[in-house]
């Protein structure tokens, strides 16, 4: 509990500090930090890029993943296990590879722009977290529902509006918070596939402590632990947050 | 009349494996069927068929004299009810019940009345309200023979739905189903592996084995003369002994009789007459069971005689009226 909670309330009270420098104890209260980091111009862009490579990817992989999630978990086809594999195979492959193999393919052969390599890029990672989280919903989900809709008169559309993406939303949701919040902490991927403007909000705080020691990122690590567990709380509210971890 | 269920010479295969084999089958309106068997022996196989979840590989299907053969669930006039019950779990009672009926695009008023009707012959009007999770198993399953009724099927299909049940349940939704299919006149069609369920449901049983039917009829009819040992075996007979003239038969152990030199010196001049050495003794309370063992061959009987003991030297009689001739199965015929 120590190790875990302890760093973690160290950061938020240095963000709350009145010093130069990080230092603990603070010597005394104050906002500037917060004020600092709200106003700085390569914070905003971050989190403006950040919310949007992370939205999108989120969506992107979800539409690519929940089609797979079904065909895999509902469908017995000839190498359904391959299939599942490889779109579980990001997660197993390093990401720093993974970042250098999508700089090399996309920005360097294919001359992709920063945005655009660092969509595919995120959503490449978020895949495996699509497919797993709907997946596992899917798992524990009745298989005969489906067809108790078709016996009682549904076609196979109507089935699956009314009853099967009904039944997967929780599943959805857990998905999705879950790639949000990958993709919107990951550093890797994203300090390999940034370019001239556009980075995403980790990175930035990383070059940031790589030039100067003072309680700005400690302000802005607050602000993130905030958002993360108001996101948190939220989904607990729609979909219970036992739900969205027990996979 | 045209029957509501006729199957031509339908098969099944997967991946080159038969489960169902030129299956015929004919069920008539009103009528209550049981197919029973095993595990593996094609019964569910044959109703997913019959609901239209699987294609046959050959044969034909036809419901109300049409060829359905090729046709989608949706559009069979079904009313299944599974195993799992397969409620929808993010719809109320109500919802659930009145999803078929406005799949067929019926109008709310009578929507409403019919759900309410569907609700109130299986009992649960009281918990139109409520989610599927917030029921226990049997009123699970009553919902379910409710969503099913409520389209007024042709045929309601019964895939082993009281099997998730406790026994006791199990013994009271039984009847409960019988009086539900006798107040609406449903055709039905029950999937199971209890010949208990089915001796006391169906009008008609078929008794499967290997994808083939093995027996048919009326289950007093099937009950009391079981066609070969597999379907005895099925049935519960536990007594397969092969007569000094060579015919094998089956006796329920209540018939077999326990002779003792106390009891009787008279040999009885009806049916077959054996020494025996008992070699198990099972006291039940009102009376025992015992293991008589005769020249290799094994024989249960049932007595009310407490002395018997297991090593004593007995005589076993099979009563000529109750021997049921059994003919040699395929398996067992001689090889030579």
């Amino acid at each position: 509990m120590v190790f875990l909670l302890g760093p973690i309330l160290l950061v938020v009270a240095i963000g709350f500090s009145s010093g130069d420098t990080v230092e603990f104890p603070p010597p005394g209260f104050s906002l500037r930090w917060f004020d600092q980091a709200l106003s700085n111009a390569s914070f905003q862009q971050g989190l403006l890029t950040s919310l949007l490579v992370a939205a999108a990817a989120t969506l992107f992989a979800l539409v690519l993943g929940i089609p797979v999630a079904l065909a895999v978990q509902r469908r017995t086809f000839r190498g359904h296990k391959a299939v599942e594999t490889l779109f579980l195979s990001p997660a197993i492959v390093p990401e720093l590879v993974l970042g250098f193999a999508l700089f090399q393919q996309l920005m360097v052969t294919m001359r992709i722009t920063a945005l655009g390599a660092l969509l595919i890029g995120h959503t490449v990672l978020l895949l495996p977290y699509a497919v797993r989280v709907t997946g596992a919903s899917l798992a524990l989900s009745d298989p005969a529902l489906e067809e108790a809709a078709r016996g009682l008169g549904a076609g196979p559309l109507r089935a699956f509006f009314a009853i099967t993406l009904p039944v997967m939303t929780p599943g959805i949701v857990s998905a999705a918070v879950l790639s949000f919040l990958t993709s919107f902490n990951n550093v890797p991927l994203s300090l390999l596939l940034k370019g001239p403007g556009i980075s995403t909000l980790p990175v930035e705080m990383l070059n940031y402590v790589q030039f100067s020691y003072d309680p700005t990122v400690a302000a802005v690590s607050t602000l993130l632990l905030a958002a993360t567990v108001g996101a948190a709380l939220l989904t607990e509210r729609l979909v219970g947050f036992n739900k969205v971890f027990s996979r | 009349m045209t029957p509501v269920v006729q199957l031509d010479a339908v098969s099944r295969e997967f991946a080159g494996t038969a489960a169902v084999r030129e299956l015929d089958l004919t069920v008539r309106r009103g009528e209550f069927t049981a197919l029973l068997g095993p595990s593996g022996c094609g019964k569910t196989t044959t109703l997913r068929m019959i609901a239209g979840f699987l294609e046959p590989t050959a044969g034909r299907i036809l419901l109300e004299g049409e060829d359905a053969t090729r046709l989608p669930p949706e559009r069979r006039n079904i009313g299944m009810v599974f195993q799992s019950y397969a409620l929808f779990p993010h719809m109320t009672v109500e919802k659930n019940v009145a999803f078929g009926l406005k799949m067929r695009g019926i109008a709310d008023g009578e929507l409403r009345t019919r759900t309410g009707e569907a609700l109130e012959l299986v009992g649960l009007s009281h918990l139109a309200g409520r989610k599927p999770k917030q029921l226990s198993g049997g009123q699970q399953q009553r919902i379910a023979l409710a969503r099913a009724i409520a389209v007024r099927p042709s045929v309601l299909l019964l895939d082993e739905p009281l099997s998730n049940l406790d026994a006791r349940l199990r013994i009271q939704m039984r009847q409960e189903l019988a009086r539900i299919q006798k107040e609406t006149g449903l055709t039905a069609i029950l999937v199971t592996h209890d010949q208990e369920e089915a001796l006391e449901l169906a009008d008609s049983m078929v008794i499967l084995d290997q994808g083939t039917v093995a027996q048919q009829g009326a289950p007093r009819e099937v009950f009391r003369a079981p066609a070969n040992r597999f379907v005895a075996e099925f049935l519960g007979y536990e007594n397969f002994v092969e007569l000094p003239d060579g015919r094998t038969v089956t006796i329920r152990p209540e018939h077999v009789e326990v002779l003792t030199p106390e009891s009787t010196d008279s040999t009885p001049s009806d049916g077959t007459t054996v020494d025996a050495v008992l070699t198990a003794v099972r006291f039940r309370g009102t009376d025992c069971v015992v293991t008589a063992v005769s020249q290799g061959r094994t024989v249960l009987a049932t007595s009310s005689d407490f002395e018997l003991r297991s090593g004593r030297q007995v005589r076993v009689h099979l009563p000529a009226a109750h021997t049921i001739d059994l003919p040699r199965t395929k398996q067992e015929l001689p090889t030579s």
